[in-house]
């Protein structure tokens, strides 16, 4: 038996079809295929030394701390970022006027730490949270730079007549390339660049695009962070967008904000049939594990 | 020739099924004492993917061990939507982590470490090699779908060291559950979700096992949230208490306001009163 799987390998045509088959079969017993890679370059690193932060109520004062955690990185001009430990506010700052921004928080122990940030335009539009679990060490100021919040993102239309066309806005960093994808029957890709403020506005024909269900999101291009996503029919009349219709999955009541509020409306419907629509995130007539997944996505706090 | 070739398809069978780089584990020590209380940390690692959910069931021997809670604190699952529970040798829980997380950041390794999930307590009970393995996982992406992760399985062993159990039964969590507060939602006048009362406490050394609640005139009964809650014409106090694995309480009241204020009814009253008067002043004169 291993006489001959020796002769198998010794001869060369051996391989040829080994080359031929592995055009009908995925071949990749050799390498760990990455799966939709989320590829994010922001730098971590730690250091010894004292840090400062301003003391809140913008009183001018000026503490300084040498265990904590600072995060840096681009949200939108004048955006509000606010950082959040283990999902409860704990501060806030204003971006300058080219998105850039720094927030820094002082610790007192060694700990694995959930800290979630999130970015809102001058028009008040959230983005989704970003979450960045720390190890935090007494002792070092952990920094953790290059985060960057994927543009914010508005339709006027939450269905569009066929062949007609769908304005999409928002803000996002001055002067950058942007993508604009479109998932569904089929598929498209638009490219725009944001304006010396920030601000973008694009008017997409859809002229091509069949009948359906479709979902759209912005991100800057070459990057892997995607905007929230946004739900849209082509179908039969123009339906523009109200306050109330912003179409948020999970959010029954309409507040525009997913958060506990939301989730336990949801945990209320797990497992029981028949579940109102507006918590049936993902429209199968059932509450299961998935639903909260979409909800955690549309998270806001 | 056939044989060969056959023989080649199979060999090309056995080995194209993918080497997953996202996997599911446990951390433990290598070694405890009987008696002794066993932290075992459930880790996923994504290989770079985003992911918010997950679903696990975790088989234990419940020979040697005994689950007596899970801990908060380090664990990065934010909502439950099933807490950590026990039953027949195996422990499961389900969460959600809102905004996704990709690994966990360590500036002092410089790499993106597995992620832990949640961190289940055992108190050992006698000696011997207790083994982890995972019955069922699920991992879902932060993709605004809920997809799956394909993922592998990995197991886990602790020799406990000793002899059987003195039978006396230790102590580590001495602290009630961190003070917290309980919220009303009213219901919509046409939605089918009925009002409920919301609470959400935390335990950071054994974690919450269950709620009771109470109203006047009634025992305390278990709960869950959110609890659908009864209205009545008037408003009345709710009282909740969350307990955690090894006893401790804590309790949080909250006032359920009534369909019909009080002074409404008073104006009413007072006001048919007078009309009742009045009437009866205008029937006289006539």
């Amino acid at each position: 038996m291993y006489r001959r799987i020796l002769l198998v390998f010794s001869n060369s045509k051996i391989y040829a079809v080994f080359f031929i088959l592995g055009l009908f079969f995925p071949v990749n017993f050799l390498f760990a295929q990455p799966f939709g890679p989320h590829t994010e370059t922001v730098g971590v690193g730690a250091r010894v030394g004292e840090d400062v932060v301003l003391t809140p109520g913008g009183s001018g004062s000026v503490g300084f701390f040498n265990t904590g955690v600072r995060f840096s990185g681009e949200a939108y001009p004048n955006a509000l970022v606010s950082l959040l430990k283990s999902g409860v506010v704990v501060s806030s700052v204003q971006a300058n006027s080219q998105g850039l921004f720094s927030v820094s928080l002082p610790e007192n122990y060694d700990s694995n730490i959930l800290y979630s940030l999130h970015a809102e335009d001058i028009l008040g539009e959230r983005s989704l949270l970003i979450n960045y679990p720390l190890v935090v060490k007494v002792g070092f100021i952990t920094h953790l730079s290059g985060v960057r919040f994927p543009p914010t993102i508005v339709t006027d239309k939450s269905e569009v007549k066929f062949a007609d066309y769908i304005t999409v806005s928002g803000y996002a960093l001055p002067n950058k390339n942007m993508e604009i994808s479109v998932f569904g029957i089929e598929n498209r890709v638009f490219s725009l660049t944001s304006g010396v403020n920030g601000f973008y506005k694009i008017v997409l024909p859809l002229t091509d695009l069949p009948k359906g269900e479709y979902v759209m999101s912005i991100k800057y291009t070459g990057d892997s962070r995607s905007s929230k996503l946004i739900k849209f029919i082509i179908g039969e009349l123009n339906v523009f967008n109200t306050e109330s219709l912003q179409n948020i999955p999970g959010d029954c009541n309409s507040d525009l904000i997913i958060n506990l509020v939301d989730f336990s409306i949801l945990a209320f419907w797990y497992g029981k049939d028949n579940p109102p629509t507006c918590v049936d995130t993902n429209k199968d007539k059932k509450i299961d594990l998935i639903d909260f997944s979409i909800l955690a996505f549309y998270w806001t706090g | 020739m056939l044989r060969k070739i056959l023989f080649i398809i199979s060999f090309m069978f056995l080995l194209s099924s993918q080497a997953f780089a996202a996997e599911v584990s446990v951390s433990l020590p290598e070694k405890v004492d009987v008696d002794g209380l066993l932290e075992v940390v459930v880790n996923v690692s994504t290989d770079g993917e985003l992911i918010n959910g997950a679903k696990i069931v975790l088989d234990y021997d419940e020979n040697l061990l005994e689950f007596v809670g899970y801990k908060e604190e380090g664990s990065l699952i934010g909502l439950w939507v099933e807490h950590p529970q026990a039953k027949d040798g195996y422990v499961s829980f389900s969460g959600v982590i809102p905004g996704g997380v990709v690994g966990l950041f360590d500036p002092e390794d410089k790499t993106l470490a597995p992620i832990p999930l949640a961190r289940m307590l055992f108190m050992t009970k006698s000696g011997g090699v207790a083994n982890f393995s995972f019955q069922n996982s699920e991992i879902l992406k932060h993709d605004g779908r809920g997809s799956l992760i394909e993922h592998s399985r990995s197991t886990g062993q602790v020799s406990i060291v000793g002899g059987d159990s003195s039978g006396v039964k230790k102590i580590f969590d001495s602290n009630p559950p961190v003070d917290f507060e309980v919220s009303f939602i009213e219901s919509g006048f046409f939605s089918r979700t009925p009002s409920m009362v919301l609470f959400n406490a935390r335990d950071l050394e054994s974690g919450v096992k269950e709620y009771k609640i109470a109203v006047p005139g009634l025992g305390w009964r278990n709960a869950e949230s959110p609890h659908p809650v009864a209205r009545s014409i008037f408003s009345y106090n709710l009282h909740v208490r969350a307990y955690d694995f090894s006893g401790n309480f804590s309790e949080a009241l909250i006032l359920i306001p009534g369909l019909v204020s009080v002074h409404y009814v008073l104006i009413f009253v007072i006001v048919l009163g007078l009309c009742f008067v009045g009437l009866r002043m205008i029937k006289l004169k006539l």
